[in-house]
């Protein structure tokens, strides 16, 4: 047993002296890794402890500050779009020619056959009965039941709508009207009519004053047993979309 | 296991003698959690293991603490060394045995002031001030572990 110790002993005299003759080859770095591995610095790994406690809390704050923020956004993002609609509103309502009342949409009915509008004004504003109604980009209907404060407007989506309408190129006149598509009626076969062309009202009729813009053809062909012309068209506005509406003052 | 446990024990004397300051320091003296446990792994244990940790445990404090590279694996290993060629010439459960301990430290410190001290002058300075308290701060830490020790026998 003490020849082993012995010998471990030389063994380990030997390295260290080893050691001490290539003292100039050692690796410092190695040493301040190590050193860097062992002392800890519980002044500081306190101090990190509590600092941790301190972010969470901030944290905490943070998140509660974002969430403020990200609702504040939100009500901004609306106000904001709000306000473009506003302005759309005012810049629409001067630029037209004659005296329309624009009233937001209340209600719809949920069905797309014979779809109608309920608008929140009625004959306390100026609205009549058979008044005109437009949007932006076109005719949306007309009113059909004029309450004290509400209104009921019919859309052009509707088996009763019948609006005369013209071919802005060709002078074309037509009946514009529904049956789970939009179609013209009464167009003869010769008639200069294409795919493409516009549509507008042609003030016939005592509701739709003249020239307000109705559509777009989409299709036209000859009816193989009839005289006349088989006219699809796709309307500027897109009724389902629209919440505010123009009236226009008889 | 027992290598283990020695190992971890090893690391966890390393650790607290390099910091020592953060936790046992009495004016200018501490405790030397290592030369403890050289001490007692040689003589109450297996002297191999104590040759084994002392060249370990100077190895590590040697890139701890670079002065000249092999002298702490040197002066740990012939401690423990020493140790082991007088363990069965002492005996060793007494107390009075300790003085063997008082003299390990003061040894060793001897030696580390000699690497790491200049001038003679302050040498004996701090022999008093500094290596004999330390020495007998140690053997009463010794003390407490030899009674463990002797109880658990």
């Amino acid at each position: 047993m003490e020849k082993k110790v012995l010998r471990v002993y030389l063994l380990f005299v030997c390295i260290s002296l080893s050691l001490l003759v290539f003292d100039g080859f050692t690796d410092i770095k190695l040493g301040n890794k190590c050193y860097s591995f062992f002392s800890l610095d519980f002044h500081n790994f306190f101090s990190k402890f509590l600092q941790n406690n301190d972010l969470k809390e901030e944290n905490a704050r943070l998140l509660e500050k974002i969430a403020a923020l990200s609702y504040e956004k939100q009500t901004y993002n609306e106000l904001k779009k709000e306000n473009q609609e506003l302005k759309e509103i005012i810049e629409f309502k001067f630029n037209y020619p004659k005296g329309i009342i624009p009233a937001e949409i209340e209600r719809r009915t949920p069905e797309e056959i014979n779809l109608s509008y309920q608008i929140g004004k009625g004959a306390s504003e100026g609205i009549e009965r058979n008044a005109a109604v437009i949007s932006f980009k076109g005719i949306v209907g007309k009113v059909l039941k004029s309450g004290k404060n509400t209104s009921v407007v019919q859309t052009l989506k509707n088996y009763n709508s019948a609006i005369s309408v013209k071919d802005t190129r060709s002078s074309i006149e037509g009946i514009l009207k529904w049956n789970k598509k939009f179609f013209i009626e009464g167009v003869p076969q010769y008639a200069d009519l294409k795919k493409g062309d516009t549509l507008v009202t042609s003030g016939k009729g005592s509701v739709f004053p003249k020239g307000l813009p109705v559509g777009i053809v989409t299709y036209a062909r000859k009816k193989p047993d009839d005289y006349s012309l088989e006219i699809e068209i796709e309307p500027f506005e897109d009724l389902n979309k629209i919440s505010v509406v123009f009236v226009i003052e008889k | 296991m027992r290598i283990f446990a020695l190992i971890f024990i090893s690391l966890l004397a390393f650790f607290f003698s390099i910091n020592i300051e953060k936790f046992i320091l009495i004016g200018n003296i501490s405790l030397k959690p290592i030369i403890i446990l050289l001490y007692f792994t040689t003589l109450y244990w297996k002297p191999l293991y104590g040759l084994a940790t002392g060249f370990f445990l100077g190895f590590l404090y040697e890139i701890y603490l670079p002065v000249f590279t092999g002298t702490y694996p040197l002066i740990f290993t012939s401690m423990a060394f020493g140790l082991s060629l007088i363990e069965k010439k002492i005996f060793k459960f007494r107390y009075n045995s300790l003085i063997l301990l008082f003299c390990t430290v003061l040894f060793i410190n001897l030696v580390q002031v000699i690497i790491e001290v200049d001038k003679i002058s302050s040498m004996f300075y701090i022999i008093f001030t500094h290596l004999i308290p330390e020495a007998i701060l140690n053997s009463a830490v010794g003390l407490v572990i030899l009674y463990f020790i002797k109880k658990s026998q």
